[in-house]
């Protein structure tokens, strides 16, 4: 056997086998759904077309949960509408109306030459004790202000003296401050005007007090935009080891010369 | 389709029976060989193209009654293909267009000079 011939017969077994390998790898291409020929990117893009599969798979089959509680009745639109509705008024963000009293405090109408002059105007902390003992009396919904100026407390309210002023929710205010709280009038009246309560405190430092109930008040909603950048939602960030969203950028606060003024008199 | 010679040998009976017998041995190995090192049919039907070329090449010239390497034809053709992969590599052409598509061409080319 000379080497031309040993060369022909191992062609034809390299040939035989390549064939052969040829028609098996054909037949598992097909058997796998996987492409006769295909490079390291049609790889990547058979994963990425995987993954978005099993994703839209996964949202299908959310959707399907959530159909099939919205016809069992577990959870319907109305529930969702009003659990919304109750968290805005949680939040304050929705005008609201009903029963409830109106304070209104002004400035001591004593002589400035009193030693206790000072104590004779209203204070932000006078407000935030009436505010504190109208939320403990049960107010649902309280506001400062009067007329367009009305500012709603939320849980995001601060009430500070500023010079002469009040400033609510970026809102400067002046006397007299008209404190509108909706609740059962009874109770909240009873509370304010308990011995030794509030209002007793305020009237002995000659402070102009005067409460109303009503049967309908009408308080506006919070209308300044929320921004939170360092709370997350507890459930979600649990056991994830994603980094938190990208901060927004807080919303800018009014310059003290862009504050509105409710009305022209000192305090 | 040794080095240098006449090719007289492919229309021996005797060696045209043991072509047959070996390729059908290297087929049934192929057949049943191991799946999880398969090369990608990418690889493979190049390869099965570069054996045809080669071997109608050595057919053609056994006909011609003129002298033909098989060795060199093929690692000439192998360097080619392998050029033509490294092209499609870095241009992003497709591997099928750019190494199949002119083997294809250049067998059916081989093939109308057998008749």
């Amino acid at each position: 056997m000379g080497p031309k011939q040993l060369g022909i017969w191992l062609f034809a077994l390299m040939s035989g086998i390549v064939v052969g390998l040829l028609v098996r790898g054909m037949q598992a291409a097909g058997a796998h759904t996987v492409p006769l020929f295909g490079t390291a990117s049609d790889t990547e893009t058979r994963q990425q077309l995987d993954m978005l599969r099993s994703e839209v798979q996964s949202l299908q089959q959310e959707k399907n949960d959530l159909l099939r509680q919205l016809l069992s009745g577990e959870i319907s639109a109305d529930q969702i509408r009003q659990e919304m509705e109750t968290a805005k008024n949680a939040a304050g963000l929705l005008p609201v109306e009903g029963p409830g009293i109106r304070v209104t405090l002004g400035d001591s109408e004593a002589a400035s030459s009193s030693p206790l002059v000072e104590r004779g105007m209203v204070h932000d902390y006078d407000l935030l004790f009436v505010i504190n003992e109208l939320r403990a009396a049960g107010a649902e919904a309280i506001s400062i202000g009067a007329g367009r100026l009305e500012e709603r407390i939320t849980g995001s309210t601060y009430v500070r003296c500023t010079g002469p002023t009040v400033v609510v929710n970026n809102t400067r205010l002046t006397v007299p401050f008209v404190i509108e709280a909706i609740g059962d009038p009874e109770v909240l009246e009873q509370s304010l005007n308990m011995p030794g309560g509030v209002l007793e405190q305020l009237r002995l430092y000659g402070l102009s007090v005067k409460l109303e109930k009503s049967e309908k008040l009408k308080l506006p909603g919070y209308t300044l935009p929320l921004k939170y950048r360092f709370i997350d939602d507890a459930a979600d960030s649990g056991g994830s080891s994603e980094p938190p969203p990208a901060a927004e950028s807080p919303a800018p606060l009014k310059q003290p010369d862009a504050i509105d003024v409710k009305h022209g008199g000192s305090k | 389709m040794g080095g240098g010679h006449k090719n007289g040998l492919l229309t021996h009976r005797p060696t045209q029976v043991a072509f047959v017998v070996l390729f059908a041995v290297g087929f049934v190995l192929g057949m049943f060989a191991p799946v999880s090192p398969l090369p990608h049919p990418v690889f493979l039907l190049p390869l099965a193209l570069l054996l045809l070329d080669t071997g109608l090449s050595a057919l053609i010239a056994a006909r011609e009654h003129r002298t033909f390497s098989g060795y060199v034809h093929f690692v000439l053709l192998l360097a080619f293909v392998t050029m033509l992969y490294v092209v499609g590599a870095f241009g992003g052409v497709r591997t099928e267009v750019i190494v199949i598509v002119p083997l294809a061409v250049r067998i059916i080319l081989l093939l109308t000079r057998l008749y």
